[in-house]
């Protein structure tokens, strides 16, 4: 007797707390992205990217389908989604999300941060790993109609985005949902998102025509992912562009790597920064907070096609001075514009101070958003170009 | 008995008061609850104990039911030799009726007669012709055949110990007057001879393999172990085929409580035949509803002879080439005798191969159902959407789907195994390409199910002792998997871990070998020069196996 209640509570137990949730894949829709939008009566206007995987069997790789894009309106997000499954015959699956975007508007609502936040933390299905950008321009929904190069759905085409964009250019941010809600709750930092830009495109490629005489659909518009969204309390404060997002990149030390050739001869040098180390220092025994960066950026030579004698080390600490003078210009720049245009501490110089002068913060904490525009930003660039690249002379005709 | 009866009587007196009382004042007393409740508290308190009680007589009387051993295994009487050699075959003519294979040989010397007894196939005339005819039938014989026989032999003076003498393949020879017989040992047969088993082939290491005589399989071990330690104990099993099998241990070394339940247990064996040593296997096993082998198996003499010097004690029987080792550790099924004849590096890959190979070959299809059902946040996206378009208009859901391809797989070995090689091989074709192929290409299963229940089938083969538990605990954990998901799993290793560690082989417990000291030769090989001991385990005493 006591054998079988032993086995009948064992098996309860490995029964009862189960996830009796069972899904077939096969009747599940992906999410890949989504858009959140307002519309002018302030409900929620969804659209959903789907991904729709082609049916392999038969042998045949017939491989994904362009994606299926829903679109629905309600006053909650949780409705809103409900409305949009109304007319899709398989369940939503969010977990696979690789970015949510969300509209200029929405963004710019206070509601826009809470909102989504608090329903995708309660979600047991829904993850904060997906990045999550803001869409400038007026037509958010039309990122679902831009031009997608080597991809068939925007969802990995935004995967592959995210690795190699940072490489390349370093002008744009990848925030995850975590790291936006992250920045948000730390004391001194105030939480930035990437952010895109539809443009038209200038020069439309012709399309040639596809295998079997299918012509893709032209597509006129392009996606730009340049600058960023600073926010302030979880409002869109205002946008940087690509250079002030790389100076927030080298400022966060986030950056990976850039071309950058300095303004005064642009057709001459041209170096990759392959490296960027910055260590801030803060003061606060004056009245105002004093915040000083040490910039140290390592680099590579690229192009020099001036034909002066880059064995010579006064050259290389010619190049070297150039740029660190310029990129200090940029970085000062986009400080400038944190402090006075946003107000908003987004570099985190607030959490320096709280790291390193702990007891001055807790003064401070509470009117730090009103002494941010007012700290005294003190800046110095040096920078070392390592490389010179494979060779010494440079390329220029006889007689010349 | 007067117990249940006693129960029954009162029950259905009760009952039979109620019917009568129905609609009328209740009986004892009087109740002013609902007649629900009455039932209820009645079936809890009367009719439930009361089953109990019924079962438990139910058993004791079965118990009881089992029949009584007969005593068939009673000595017979002595009886004396005839002097005369006519009452000699008669009484053998008796004892083997007609049988065809029974030589009765009459033998005319210069003296008196004599007469030959012995079971055509089972001796070697040669010999016979040589060592007994040839003498007695000389000039010069004189009577006296103690002399004259040119054999070793034995006098028996009790006509009943003869027969089974013959049966075993011995000669008996009948003297007119000498009232007792002569038995020498001139057995010889035909045999298969010492060859490489089929099953645990070897790339490196000897390839000889036990055969089905008795014999010739104790001076193979012998051959391996030559310590005059070593012993061979004899006993005979099976009422009517009187079996003959050896209990082999080296003194010193064995583990004396493993050997004294051994002979416990082979002693209580009462059956009329014993063909193969899998039927004293049955008989000795802890647990013969366990789907872990209890008790180890090999055909081949050098890991017997390994495992006889780890403290093991090992069952030889006669007329199978398979020898039982005892005990049985889980571990051994993960080793093999290439293990210590291979480099080490590559000893300890392989090791590690098996141990992977095991628990993929358990558990890969009850999570890969757990995930693509359950979890499918947790692959991979590409990993998903590539999954859901080879699922795309598949009819079966994903569990019944890795159901039904493992039973086909257990459908195409079994139909493989009992054909001959050259038959095999089209079963293969018809049962990968065909089946499999088109199937998929039907569109009626998944491709990825038919990769995973193929991976999972190739290493089921990696560790063929294994085989009737991994199929047991594949489907219970696909069971787990398809119903419950990851948590199913989980607690299915839970279940799986302490169901483990709780069996025993011979008092041992089987998972012993993973103790910090054993680990040397369980989930790694270290080097032989640092084994120093015995697996600690098994081997009691005279531990130590090197300086």
């Amino acid at each position: 007797m006591r054998r079988v209640m032993a086995l009948l509570s064992a098996a309860a137990l490995v029964v009862l707390p189960g996830c009796w949730s069972r899904r077939e894949p096969k009747n599940m829709a992906i999410v890949s992205s989504i858009l959140y939008d307002l519309n002018d009566d302030k409900t929620f206007a969804l659209t959903t990217e789907l991904m729709h995987p082609g049916p392999s069997a038969g042998g045949d790789q017939s491989g994904e389908l362009p994606a299926i894009i829903v679109t629905s309106n309600g006053n909650t997000i949780a409705e809103t989604l409900r409305n949009a499954e109304q007319t899709i015959e398989r369940y939503l699956f969010a977990a696979h999300v690789e970015a949510r975007f969300l509209s200029e508007k929405f963004a710019g609502s206070d509601q826009a941060f809470s909102c989504i936040s608090d329903f995708i933390m309660r979600d047991h299905i829904a993850t904060m790993r997906p990045i999550m950008m803001v869409i400038r321009g007026d037509e958010p929904e039309k990122i679902y109609e831009a031009e997608l190069e080597y991809s068939t759905n925007f969802g990995s085409y935004f995967m592959e985005m995210v690795k190699t964009q940072p490489l390349a250019t370093s002008k744009s941010v990848f925030v995850t949902h975590f790291e936006f809600v992250r920045d948000f709750y730390t004391e001194g930092k105030e939480p930035v998102l990437g952010c895109v830009e539809i443009v038209e495109d200038p020069a439309p490629s012709p399309q040639s025509a596809q295998g079997e005489g299918q012509e893709k659909e032209q597509k006129k518009t392009k996606i730009i992912f340049e600058g960023l969204a600073a926010f302030k309390q979880g409002v869109l404060a205002g946008f940087m562009n690509g250079n002030e997002a790389r100076a927030y990149n080298i400022l966060t030390n986030q950056f990976s790597s850039t071309y950058y050739s300095a303004a005064s001869n642009i057709h001459g040098t041209v170096v990759q920064i392959t490296g960027a180390k910055t260590k801030i220092k803060t003061d606060v025994s004056g009245e105002l907070p004093v915040i000083d960066i040490a910039v140290h950026l390592t680099m590579t030579l690229v192009q020099e096609s001036h034909g002066v004698d880059i064995n010579d080390p006064a050259m290389i600490s010619a190049i070297e001075q150039e740029v660190s003078e310029d990129l200090a210009a940029e970085i000062r720049g986009a400080v400038q514009k944190a402090q006075q245009e946003f107000g908003s501490d987004i570099f985190g110089f607030g959490a320096v101070i709280h790291r390193q002068h702990p007891h001055a913060w807790r003064q401070m904490r509470e009117g730090w958003a009103d002494l941010f525009p007012t700290a005294d930003v003190r800046l110095t660039v040096e920078s070392c170009l390592e490389r010179l690249g494979e060779v010494e002379e440079p390329f220029i005709r006889e007689g010349s | 008995m007067l117990n249940v009866l006693t129960i029954v009587t009162r029950w259905a007196r009760f009952v039979h008061a109620g019917i009568k009382n129905a609609g009328r004042q209740p009986l004892r007393r009087p109740i002013h609850r609902s007649r629900g409740k009455i039932f209820t508290k009645l079936v809890i308190l009367k009719i439930v104990p009361e089953v109990i009680v019924i079962f438990r007589l139910l058993k004791r009387i079965f118990k009881k039911i089992r029949p009584e051993r007969d005593g068939e295994k009673s000595e017979t009487p002595p009886r004396d030799v005839p002097s005369n050699i006519a009452e000699c075959e008669k009484a053998m003519k008796e004892t083997f009726g007609d049988s065809a294979d029974v030589v009765l040989l009459q033998i005319e010397t210069v003296r008196e007669k004599a007469m030959l007894v012995f079971i055509d196939g089972l001796v070697n005339k040669d010999l016979i012709q040589r060592d007994i005819i040839n003498p007695l039938k000389d000039h010069s014989f004189d009577g006296n055949v103690t002399i004259a026989l040119r054999t070793q032999f034995k006098e028996i003076p009790d006509l009943n110990a003869v027969a089974p003498e013959i049966v075993n393949g011995n000669a008996a020879l009948f003297y007119e007057g000498s009232r007792k017989a002569f038995v020498s040992d001139l057995k010889g047969w035909a045999k298969r001879g010492v060859e490489t088993p089929l099953a645990e082939s070897v790339i490196r290491g000897p390839k000889e393999g036990f055969t089905e005589d008795l014999r010739t399989n104790s001076a193979l071990i012998r051959r391996k172990i030559r310590n005059p330690k070593l012993i061979f104990e004899s006993l005979t099993l099976g009422r009517q085929t009187q079996t003959h099998l050896e209990i082999v241990y080296v003194e010193g070394i064995v583990n004396r409580d493993v050997l004294e339940e051994l002979r416990r247990r082979l002693s209580s064996i009462d059956i009329d035949a014993i063909l193969e040593s899998g039927f004293i296997e049955h008989y000795i096993e802890d647990n013969i509803y366990s789907p872990i082998p209890g008790i180890g198996m090999t055909q081949k003499p050098d890991i017997a002879a390994a495992r006889i010097l780890d403290g093991r004690v090992a069952v030889l029987c006669d007329g199978t080439p398979h020898a039982l080792t005892i005990p049985e550790l889980f571990v051994e099924n993960l080793q093999t005798s290439e293990d210590i004849y291979n480099r080490l590096i590559f000893a300890n890959f392989t090791r590690l191969l098996r141990i992977l190979g095991l628990f993929i070959a358990v558990m890969l299809p009850g999570l890969a159902v757990a995930f693509i059902t359950f979890n499918q946040e947790m692959l991979p996206t590409v990993f998903l959407i590539k999954l859901i378009s080879s699922t795309e208009g598949t009819p079966l859901s994903s569990a019944i789907e890795a159901f039904l391809l493992i039973l086909m797989f257990e459908l195409l070995k079994e139909a493989g195994t009992r054909l001959p090689m050259a038959v095999g091989s089209a079963i293969t074709i018809v049962g990968s390409l065909i089946i499999g192929e088109a199937a998929v290409g039907a569109g009626i299963v998944s491709a990825p199910m038919v990769i995973i229940i193929a991976l999972t089938a190739v290493c089921s083969f990696i560790i063929p002792n294994l085989n009737e538990f991994i199929i047991i605990s594949r489907l219970f954990f696909l069971l787990l998997g398809s119903t419950l998901g990851l948590i199913g799993i989980g607690a299915g290793i839970a279940l799986l871990i302490s169901y483990l560690v709780s069996t025993k082989s011979f008092g041992i417990p089987i998972l012993a070998s993973f103790s910090a000291q054993d680990i040397r030769d369980s989930i790694f090989r270290v080097p032989y020069k640092y084994k120093k001991f015995r697996p600690t385990a098994i081997a009691k005493d005279n531990v130590r196996r090197q300086p």
